[in-house]
């Protein structure tokens, strides 16, 4: 199924832009990826992966008001590092700007999003009304050697809500590189907002900003228990 | 009445539109009228935050889980001829049929719709409508338009703005009961995305941004029936 969308005029142009920044931000996973390794990865071992982030999920739901905001966000942070490849996720969400920060930027960048998403998982996933549970559906190849396991969040008080990650191999081992909720795909959500505020304020204006939101998202998660 | 309301919606957009075009400065090529775009989201979001929310508030305020549900229940039943009509438009027969059993099930022992018997049973609900017929019978979506009132749609889905209300029922029920069951669905349909509204102002850095890419990836997920092929190396756009 085509998805030319352009058909205003200069839209060539714009589509020779966005192919070099598409080229360059691939021409960085691969890069990455060369670094780590990427192989076929073997039977289930994506699922474990998935599985393992999502025991700890559920460990924080059993356990969440015991916990406070702050015991779930202690458990879940160290299994988001072992989980996630936010290595390869931060040079995709920033596409070709990424190689443009220097390395204290691209580790502050790094930082920023592992605790976002530490922040996020601790805030959203706390309480077990309405039994929350997770299904694992199927492991489906992709490309480029990448897995996509397929799940679902069940709740008893409404439709379930179909979770996919998409996972890769590296030199630890499979780790995830995305997550669609609903065929949403955050990275995509990420990647397209950088790119607007990148074109409009800058990119340290952009590391600013996400500072910002990660301040406020500590404090309202805090004080929501 | 309500089909003559929205396509005169869409027909002021498309003129409005067609003095743009020549100063539209097009930074994503899916969006190329988004300065018309950002200008229709602000006034969305405002007439949202000043009108719609509180009155979804009032509305959930006074209104028991179960009776919301029994509310979307009735009318979702109500539309559920878009989904088997464009089922069967799509080719796609046998779940054509079975969903025109859940409606009729639903209307029965569902009483009128208000209990969604259906899922029970396990015939589950699928959601069809003919911007997906438009593109399943090969049609590129064109681009992004975020109409007032209506919210984010594509060029493609325009012409079901019309169509999928032709097949919705809630339709052909005569004034003035229509505008009263078409405030109370809008009503309840609006109190069902106080979550996604919230998340989208909470977590983004340009919640344009955010609901646009939100939107279109939402539309394909929906058009492969739940199973997309990926984009790019990471299933980015």
């Amino acid at each position: 199924m085509s998805s030319d969308y352009a058909t205003a005029p200069g839209a060539a142009g714009v589509r020779r832009a966005r192919l070099r920044r598409w080229l360059g931000s691939v021409l960085l996973v691969l890069a990455g990826g060369a670094a780590t390794a990427l192989h076929a990865l073997e039977d289930g071992a994506a699922t474990r992966t998935v599985e393992t982030l999502h025991a700890a999920l559920a460990r924080n739901i059993a356990d969440g008001a015991a916990l406070g905001f702050e015991g779930r966000l202690a458990r879940i942070e160290p299994v988001l590092a072992e989980v996630f490849d936010f290595q390869t996720i931060a040079m995709v969400a920033l596409g070709d700007a990424y190689a443009r920060l220097d390395a204290s930027q691209q580790a502050r960048f790094r930082a920023l999003l592992e605790r976002q998403s530490a922040l996020t998982y601790a805030d959203n996933f706390k309480s077990a009304q309405h039994s929350p549970r997770f299904v694992t559906l199927a492991e489906q190849p992709a490309r480029g050697a990448r897995v996509v396991v397929r799940t679902r969040l069940e709740r008893d008080d409404g439709a379930p809500v179909s979770l996919d990650y998409v996972v890769h191999d590296t030199a630890r081992g499979p780790r995830v590189v995305n997550v669609l909720a609903e065929g949403v795909s955050d990275l995509s959500l990420k990647r397209a907002q950088y790119a607007a505020v990148i074109r409009r304020d800058g990119v340290d204006a952009l590391l600013e900003q996400i500072e910002k939101q990660v301040t406020e998202l500590a404090h309202t998660a805090a004080g929501s228990g | 009445m309500r089909l003559r309301m929205m396509w005169g919606a869409a027909g002021a957009v498309l003129l409005a539109l067609s003095g743009c075009a020549s100063t539209e400065v097009a930074t994503e090529p899916h969006d190329p009228y988004e300065s018309f775009n950002r200008n229709m989201f602000a006034f969305n979001k405002a007439l949202d935050e000043n009108l719609f929310s509180p009155i979804a508030d009032g509305y959930v305020a006074v209104t028991p889980e179960p009776a919301r549900e029994a509310v979307f229940n009735f009318f979702d039943n109500l539309g559920y001829l878009t989904t088997v009509v464009n089922q069967l438009l799509q080719g796609k027969i046998e779940t054509g049929m079975a969903d025109a059993g859940r409606f009729l099930i639903n209307s029965t022992f569902g009483l009128g719709g208000l209990i969604d018997f259906a899922s029970g049973i396990e015939m589950p609900r699928n959601q069809e409508d003919f911007d997906q017929t438009l593109a399943v019978w090969g049609l590129s979506p064109g681009p992004y338009l975020e109409l007032p009132l209506l919210g984010p749609n594509t060029f493609r889905s325009l012409p079901g703005i019309p169509a999928d209300a032709a097949t919705d029922l809630l339709t052909w029920v005569s004034s003035p009961l229509d505008y009263a069951l078409g405030g109370v669905e809008r009503v309840d349909q609006r109190a069902r995305l106080d979550s996604a509204i919230k998340l989208r102002d909470k977590s983004s850095l340009d919640p344009y941004v955010f609901q646009r890419e939100a939107y279109l990836q939402r539309r394909r997920h929906l058009i492969y029936d739940g199973n997309p092929p990926l984009d790019g190396p990471t299933g980015t756009r």
